[in-house]
């Protein structure tokens, strides 16, 4: 799946973000579910809608995304300094597995380079083709591209943005909506709520 | 998905969570448009209905694939893993699936976030097949056709909406320009929109021959994208 790829936005704003995803990941997670999906389709689909009723799987997704410093999983950085350093120790511990890292490619490469690492194999987003009409405004596309499946609608950030310009939330909040809707966790939360907090800024308020 | 209207409070809570824009108001309540739902349960993985009033329902074929495509908790039976395609180039370095004068190309149809027929993913299917392509054989739209070397899909399945899925293919690096010119023609007989991505393996030397390839076609392309940086152990030298 390309769901790292194709997200909008300005140079200054995509260099805040970073996503490194280790493919073929040893999260023990994972493992057991791909595990149980085959052997027993059927008994993973009731555990899948019991932690979904649960609320279970966001917290899994919440464990995921906040591990310590000292696993090795799939990141999101703001800055490329931290960027640097994730690479540096993946190179260093010789997982073995596939690392891919989608964010500008100057910078990416700068990261690499310091580290005598080169790229093996590029993807260049050619853009949007097609009825272009169709989409929405830029600013709601920088957001709603962080979420490359789509989970977090439009809609959903128009009504976040107007919610915080009428004081109802705060931006942490929103984000915290958003975040829930994608589920793999590749959204990067500073950059939505910097984004959403300049959408919101730009709305009236409603009286 | 459907929306018990005996339980619907018609706060309208759930309204933008769509990424279909499929609920709609029905009098008081609100009520899902089957047409145009994807099926993806973004609504109800939200757990905002106060009563509990989304609920999902069976889906038989072909039906079941607006699931299968557009929701993220979905594993693919070919493929063993929770998207929408193959792992492509992000395990190049252990599968060497695009090699040396190949350029792989992935067109996610439908993507961002407006959502597809399958008529429209025939479409374009059957553009870049006169070209010359290799589809990815493991790709979960690779297996609904009904034919490889026309790019044609099952009949029965053409109707159905989905979020969006990915078509995946390579071809000679002498071929890529063409595919690119059959994509921006087609791009003017589908009725929505579609990302493409161009995949090549770069040089020992560092160079990056679809760079220069896109840049002496003037083709212009985004600052940002994906990098496989070489770390896996490839499973053959």
């Amino acid at each position: 799946m390309t769901h790292t790829m194709h997200r909008q936005g300005n140079i200054e704003s995509l260099k805040e973000d970073y996503i490194v995803l280790i493919v073929g990941s040893d999260i023990p997670f994972d493992i057991y579910r791909r595990r149980l999906h085959k052997k027993f389709p059927s008994i993973y689909e009731m555990v899948k809608k019991v932690l979904l009723n649960l609320g279970i799987l966001e917290l899994l997704r919440i464990i995921k995304k906040t591990e310590s410093g000292e696993s090795y999983g799939n990141r999101v950085f703001n800055n490329k300094k931290e960027l640097g350093s994730y690479l540096k120790r993946l190179k260093e511990k010789n997982l073995g597995k596939s690392v891919v890292v989608s964010g500008l490619f100057d910078e990416v490469i700068d990261c690499l380079r310091e580290i005598n690492l080169s790229p093996h194999t590029i993807q260049f987003s050619l853009g949007i083709f097609g009825k272009t009409q169709l989409l929405p405004k830029e600013e709601i596309l920088e957001i709603t591209t962080m979420c490359g499946h789509h989970m977090i609608s439009p809609m959903l950030v128009e009504k976040l943005a107007s919610d915080i310009r009428n004081g109802e939330i705060s931006s942490e909040q929103a984000v915290r909506v958003m975040g829930k809707q994608c589920v793999c966790a590749v959204c990067n939360e500073s950059r939505a709520r910097k984004l959403i907090e300049s959408l919101a800024s730009k709305l009236s308020p409603v009286s | 998905m459907r929306i018990e209207l005996k339980k619907c409070l018609g706060c309208m809570e759930c309204v933008p969570y769509c990424p279909a824009g499929a609920i709609i108001p029905m009098g008081d309540k609100f009520m899902v448009d089957e047409d145009r739902c994807f099926e993806c349960y973004a609504c109800l993985t939200s757990g905002i209905c106060p009563v509990d009033a989304l609920k999902k329902v069976p889906l038989k074929w072909p039906r079941i694939l607006r699931h299968v495509f557009s929701s993220v908790a979905m594993l693919h039976k070919q493929t063993g893993i929770d998207g929408r395609g193959t792992a492509e180039m992000k395990t190049n370095d252990v599968t060497g699936r695009y090699r040396h004068g190949e350029v792989g190309f992935t067109v996610d149809v439908g993507r961002p976030g407006i959502g597809t027929t399958f008529e429209d993913v025939e479409k374009i299917s059957m553009a870049v097949v006169k070209v010359g392509v290799e589809f990815e054989q493991i790709n979960p739209v690779t297996k609904l056709m009904r034919d490889k070397a026309t790019g044609r899909l099952r009949d029965d399945i053409k109707m159905e909406r989905i979020l969006s899925c990915v078509l995946e293919f390579k071809t000679e690096d002498t071929k890529a320009l063409s595919i690119i010119n059959a994509l921006m023609d087609v791009s003017e007989l589908v009725n929505t929109v579609f990302s493409v991505g161009c995949i090549c393996r770069c040089r020992p030397d560092g160079t990056i021959p679809v760079k220069t390839m896109l840049d002496e076609a003037g083709i212009s392309y985004r600052p940002n994208g994906k990098i496989n940086i070489g770390l896996g152990r490839p499973l053959a030298p």
